[in-house]
């Protein structure tokens, strides 16, 4: 799998694209020219200049330093959400697939009805119901989400569960747990890679819809969405502030939705459609 | 006597990715009125593909080479167009899978009709009439309730009847077969293939047979091909490709055959009974 | 046929039931008692703890949960969703049912949209499967994909309303109102139906019965339109058609950005001011508007598909 990985030159591209987003959300204190927090108010909407490279906002306070710090809670925030989705789904599509009976039923019947209820509105409802909060809307995106990935993984275990590798495991005397983590999740790993790609650009956007309705991360803190919140009343004078970060999330969201489809295609080369 | 269609020297490839991979090598092959050509071969010998190629029923990563000509003319080269038009009239061209090969949506009425609108001039009343006309020919009861039907309340033997019908009823002077016993039971098998050996009878339609099954081949051809893995591996009479292949993999089929044959007419003979 | 229609909205009431009594779960997790709640709606000046005990008396709180929740049912049925907490004055209802019809023309008419925008398109990229037209599409719908809705309303605002002038920024009232925010919420959809139309059209291109059409040397336009596209709009239409609570759903956060009063707007100030019976009939709305639609599109499939009518002998 990694050869053909490897071989993809677009998944090569965007994996590099990422790891360099990532790298300059990590040093962003040495990147950032700026203080993301500092006030210039006479400086307010000034234009590019080497002390500002994108200028500033309503605050006079750096838009490319906000930018990077930006990548901070935006890819954390994501990757949070989808460790939260995928460890909720594998522990409970692992359950389900493996022991059946009644801890089946009862799972898949919580995922039938998390799968039928529209899931923009769970967000609205959980958020509502627990508070505006940044820790709330990731906490309703895990509870919306977990369903699909309990579903994909139960079926997953079922194919592999009688396979003859873990029946020898069995045979051999490996305790259940064992069996569980050790054969099973590595086989359906790649599997749940794309999907989790996939999944990140959805949480990216979520998120950043969430904060730019002020139901996530609140106002002084530089994430994308937050800031185009703030742009939103200033867009008639400085639209800079409003076309920045909005690039910003639709690029990284497409690098991820690319790379989850270079990962589907290395995974297996017959879906090559769209 | 002039062949109705005559091959020369096709050969088919596919286009990916500005590699052409060859699938058929170069075939010849030529029918006369009112005589049967047996195609046999494997699944993926060729043996569909070559004719689709010739009557351009492939996608546009296909590319097809060679010569056949049909009554004087050339369709390697025609244009869609004028493919279409030798389509369903002149060339009538039955397929495998009678349950799938009518749309889902439409009544049987519908997609003969359509046909006919297609191909010639009739009004609507005498559409109908012929619709009718076919089933009745078809040996169908009750056409008028069938005609109303959708495709999925009817039984494949019925459908591949209906195919024949609408067929015939062109008076096409070739007739493809496209292993039309494959996909249906084997008494139903064996009304369709008594329908064929009709057709072949009373009228002078060219006929080609294409199939994986030896006994199939052998009740209809007057002339066999052999393909393998698109090349000709032989060509005959069926008694000549029957008594003494000349190839190797024309040999393994008949002798496979062979070998079921006498187990089938062992066990037959130890009952004692039956002939046809 | 008659059977399966009354087993299909049979099978509906459990799913109804769900969602019922998830919203009524909801409102008792809320941290505030119903009880002090209460009281601060009907102004009462000192909330004492007997005052607190007499309400929960009178509202029935201590009756059995099971009690309570058929009771709330009940007066949900008679369209009684209580007041509102943050002005009493007004009840639910009549704030649901003041939104509604501009949430309802703006989805209406992002449907139309979409179903006009993407139908066409995703026909011709099928047809033209490859060529540099459906490239560009691919590329367009590659990229809407990843393009916050919000966003996207924003740089219309700026490009359309503010640079151009073209088109009043926000509010509601005229056409040239509704332009804008129906655009916005279509557009995410078109990019999904185009792709949807897409490929289900390129399925049913493989399908024997295309292969049998060409081979009885029907026309390519018949073939297309007649025989191919019919089939995938049986699919794509139910499809869509199951589609209309999410394009209400998704109108949430267009409706901010263009400040439509419809019920997003409603919803989002009702999160705000933590005025939870508003939010509670708003999920119960929508997701009852979820279960109808599936059902009803479900109904007119197996209406429209021979292969699913049953034989009336």
């Amino acid at each position: 799998m990694w050869r053909r990985f490897l071989k993809n030159r677009m998944a090569v591209i965007m994996m590099g694209f990422l790891a360099v987003i990532t790298l300059a959300g990590v040093f962003a204190p040495l990147l950032a020219p700026n203080d993301p927090y500092a006030n210039d108010i006479l400086n307010k909407f000034a234009g590019f200049s080497l002390k500002y490279p994108l200028g500033t906002d309503q605050l006079g306070r750096c838009i490319l330093s906000r930018m990077i710090y930006g990548i901070r809670p935006t890819l954390f925030l994501s990757l949070l959400t989808m460790t939260g989705t995928i460890g909720l789904g594998c522990i409970l599509g692992l359950l389900a697939g493996y022991f059946r009976g009644p801890v089946e039923e009862i799972i898949m019947r919580a995922v039938d009805v998390m799968m039928s209820f529209p899931s923009q509105i769970m967000v609205f409802a959980v958020v509502a119901l627990l508070g505006v909060d940044v820790r709330n809307v990731i906490l309703a995106n895990v509870l919306i989400k977990w369903a699909w990935y309990a579903r994909m993984i139960r079926t997953n275990v079922m194919k592999y569960r009688d396979k003859n590798f873990v029946l020898f495991s069995r045979c051999v005397g490996s305790g259940e747990p064992f069996i569980l983590f050790r054969h099973l999740l590595p086989s359906i790993a790649s599997e749940m890679a794309v999907l989790a790609t996939l999944d990140i650009g959805w949480a990216i956007l979520n998120i950043s819809t969430l904060s730019f309705l002020g139901l996530g991360v609140q106002a002084p803190t530089p994430e994308w969405g937050a800031m185009l919140n703030e742009a939103k009343n200033v867009m008639t004078t400085n639209p800079v502030q409003m076309i920045a970060p909005g690039l910003a999330i639709v690029i990284v969201v497409a690098a991820f939705n690319l790379l989850g489809d270079a990962l589907r295609d290395a995974l297996d080369p017959k879906e090559v459609d769209v | 006597m002039e062949p109705v269609l005559e091959v020369k020297n096709l050969v088919v490839g596919h286009c990916r990715k500005k590699q052409i991979q060859p699938i058929i090598k170069g075939i010849d092959f030529k029918v006369f009125p009112g005589q049967c050509l047996g195609i046999l071969g494997e699944s993926g010998s060729g043996k569909s593909m070559s004719l689709k190629a010739v009557m351009g029923l492939l996608g546009a990563d296909f590319s097809v080479t060679g010569e056949a000509f049909f009554g004087g003319e050339n369709l390697i080269g025609k244009t869609k167009e004028q493919l279409r038009q030798i389509r369903g009239k002149r060339v009538a061209m039955i397929l495998q899978n009678p349950m799938t090969c009518f749309d889902p949506l439409y009544r049987i009425e519908d997609q003969l009709s359509e046909t006919y609108r297609e191909h010639t001039d009739l009004g609507r009343k005498e559409i109908y009439e012929k619709s009718l006309a076919v089933l009745i020919a078809m040996q169908i009861k009750n056409p008028e309730e069938v005609v109303k039907k959708y495709p999925h309340q009817l039984s494949g033997g019925m459908l591949q009847r209906i195919m024949i019908g609408l067929s015939m009823s062109m008076e096409p002077d070739l007739l493809i077969a496209d292993e039309p016993t494959t996909a249906i039971d084997a008494i139903t098998q064996f009304e369709i293939m008594k329908e064929f050996i009709r057709i072949k009878k009373e009228s002078n339609t060219a006929m080609i047979f294409i199939s994986h099954d030896l006994a199939v081949i052998s009740a209809i051809s007057d002339e066999v091909l052999v393909l393998n893995k698109g090349k000709m591996a032989d060509q005959g009479s069926f008694r000549q490709i029957y008594e003494q292949p000349k190839d190797p993999y024309t040999r393994l089929l008949v002798e496979k055959k062979k070998s079921v044959m006498d187990q089938y007419h062992r066990v037959l003979g130890r009952k004692g009974v039956m002939s046809q | 046929m008659k059977s399966y229609i009354v087993n299909r909205i049979l099978s509906a009431i459990p799913l109804l039931l769900m969602i019922s009594f998830l919203c009524f779960v909801f409102i008792n997790m809320i941290p505030s008692d119903p009880a002090e709640v209460a009281l601060r709606v009907r102004q009462t000046p000192v909330i004492t703890e007997e005052a607190i005990l007499q309400v929960r008396e009178e509202l029935g709180l201590n009756d059995p949960y099971l009690v309570r929740y058929l009771r709330w049912v009940g007066d949900c049925l008679k369209l009684d969703f209580g007041v509102s907490y943050t002005n009493p004055s007004r009840t639910v209802l009549g704030e649901i049912s003041r939104c509604f019809p501009a949430t309802f023309v703006l989805a209406m008419s992002s449907l139309v949209i979409v179903i006009v925008l993407s139908l066409p398109i995703g026909f011709f990229c099928a047809v033209y499967k490859d060529s540099l037209f459906d490239r560009i599409v691919r590329g367009i719908v590659f990229m809407t994909t990843a393009m916050p809705a919000y966003w996207v309303g924003l740089l219309l605002i700026w490009l359309i309303s503010i640079k151009w002038d073209l088109l009043p920024t926000s509010g509601s009232g005229t056409i040239k109102h509704l332009i804008l925010p129906s655009l916005t919420v279509a557009l995410t959809y078109i990019s999904t139906y185009i792709r949807l139309i897409r490929n289900n059209m390129l399925e049913n291109m493989k399908e024997d019965y295309v292969l049998y059409a060409n081979v009885r040397g029907l026309k390519q336009s018949t073939i297309l339109v007649r025989h191919i596209l019919k089939n995938s709009l049986h699919t794509c239409i139910v499809a869509i058609g199951m589609s209309v609570p999410q394009l209400m759903a998704g109108t949430i956060v267009v409706e901010n950005v263009f400040a439509w009063p419809g019920l997003g707007k409603l919803c989002i100030a009702s999160i705000f001011n933590r005025d939870y019976p508003v939010i509670q009939t708003y999920v119960l709305l929508i997701g009852t508007l979820f279960v109808v639609f599936n059902l009803l599109f479900d109904i007119i499939q197996s209406i429209a598909d021979p292969r699913l009518r049953r034989e009336v002998s």
